[in-house]
């Protein structure tokens, strides 16, 4: 069996098999790894734009770094220029939402809410880290941060999730 | 999943004495965040993504293609004087030899025809490189660790 590096070697050839097998090998880390960060809006979209991008830039892709890096580093850039773009109607969620809001919807707090919660930039790094099973060295690449800024975002993320589950500390603090 | 969530956030805790201390709620979050059960058809999302891939994959392809066919006719293309010289001066000897023993329009028509086969097996050549290089490359299967 080929390795992704491989396969993605031959894109730059136009094979469409190694596309296939790309395709098949990361489509469930890839597509899950988007609705997360989006909070499932426009996923087929950026799904098809990351891999557009893998096939227009495969000769820039270094055979000597991991695949999955490269691949997650396009998906990031293109996650946070979707972030940038205007919403299209007002967000259910704010970034920050008020306090009373939060007191609201503790009862129906899920994953997607929770993540949904966390700033961008904390978001991407749990994520990564723990959805996707990277290590802190993988995720400090993929986001070109130092290791101990992934170690720092990852805590305030923790942090900032413990408010949110724990009503009495919030009102508290 | 969970468990590597769990794994992940156990690896946190211990690392950071802040969240020890303040017993982040690590389970609490860890049930929580492992309990995305978002359903994502993943093939059908592969399956636009490739239709709409296609395109630019068949653009690499094609221009692969025109660079190894232009690689190869430079290639081929310089003995051409070479080979048309060595011809040449072939049919020119031929004609005086056969000449000598025949009657000369019959030299002529033979050396002719043999001139004109000629020029067919070289356009033919030539003609068979963007076929040969079009022709799909099947690479052969790695085998088997064991075999």
């Amino acid at each position: 069996m080929q390795t992704d590096e491989a396969l993605a070697a031959r894109l730059v050839d136009g094979d469409d098999l190694a596309l296939r097998e790309l395709l098949r090998r990361y489509e469930q880390r890839l597509a899950r790894f988007l609705h997360r960060q989006t909070g499932g809006r426009d996923v087929e979209d950026l799904y098809q734009e990351t891999w557009l991008r893998v096939v227009r830039h495969a000769d820039r892709y270094d055979a000597t770094r991991r695949f999955s890096t490269w691949l997650f580093q396009i998906a990031v850039n293109l996650c946070r220029d979707w972030q940038r773009r205007p919403p299209p109607e007002p967000r259910a969620l704010e970034d920050e939402p008020a306090a009373a809001e939060l007191e609201r919807s503790d009862a129906a707090l899920d994953a997607a809410q929770l993540l949904a919660r966390l700033p961008d930039a904390q978001r991407e790094v749990v994520v990564l880290r723990y959805y996707q099973d990277l290590s802190e060295d993988e995720v400090a690449e993929i986001l070109d941060i130092p290791k101990g800024t992934v170690k720092s975002r990852m805590h305030q993320a923790i942090a900032r999730l413990a408010q949110l589950v724990q009503p009495e500390k919030r009102v508290a603090s | 999943m969970t468990s590597r969530l769990d794994n992940a956030f156990d690896e946190h805790a211990r690392e950071c004495g802040e969240c020890r201390e303040t017993a982040a709620p690590v389970a609490a979050l860890s049930a929580l965040l492992g309990s995305d059960t978002a359903q994502i058809d993943a093939e059908r999302l592969s399956r636009l993504a490739f239709a709409r891939v296609a395109p630019a994959l068949q653009e690499r392809a094609g221009a692969l293609f025109w660079r190894r066919l232009t690689r190869v006719l430079i290639a081929a293309l310089v003995p051409l004087p070479l080979v048309i010289g060595v011809d040449v001066w072939m049919l020119g000897w031929l004609y005086e030899a056969v000449a000598a023993w025949l009657p000369v329009s019959v030299a002529a028509y033979l050396v002719a025809c043999y001139g004109a086969s000629l020029l067919l097996l070289i356009s033919g050549t030539y003609a068979a490189i963007p076929l040969l290089l079009a022709r799909p490359v099947i690479e052969p299967e790695p085998e088997p660790a064991g075999a």
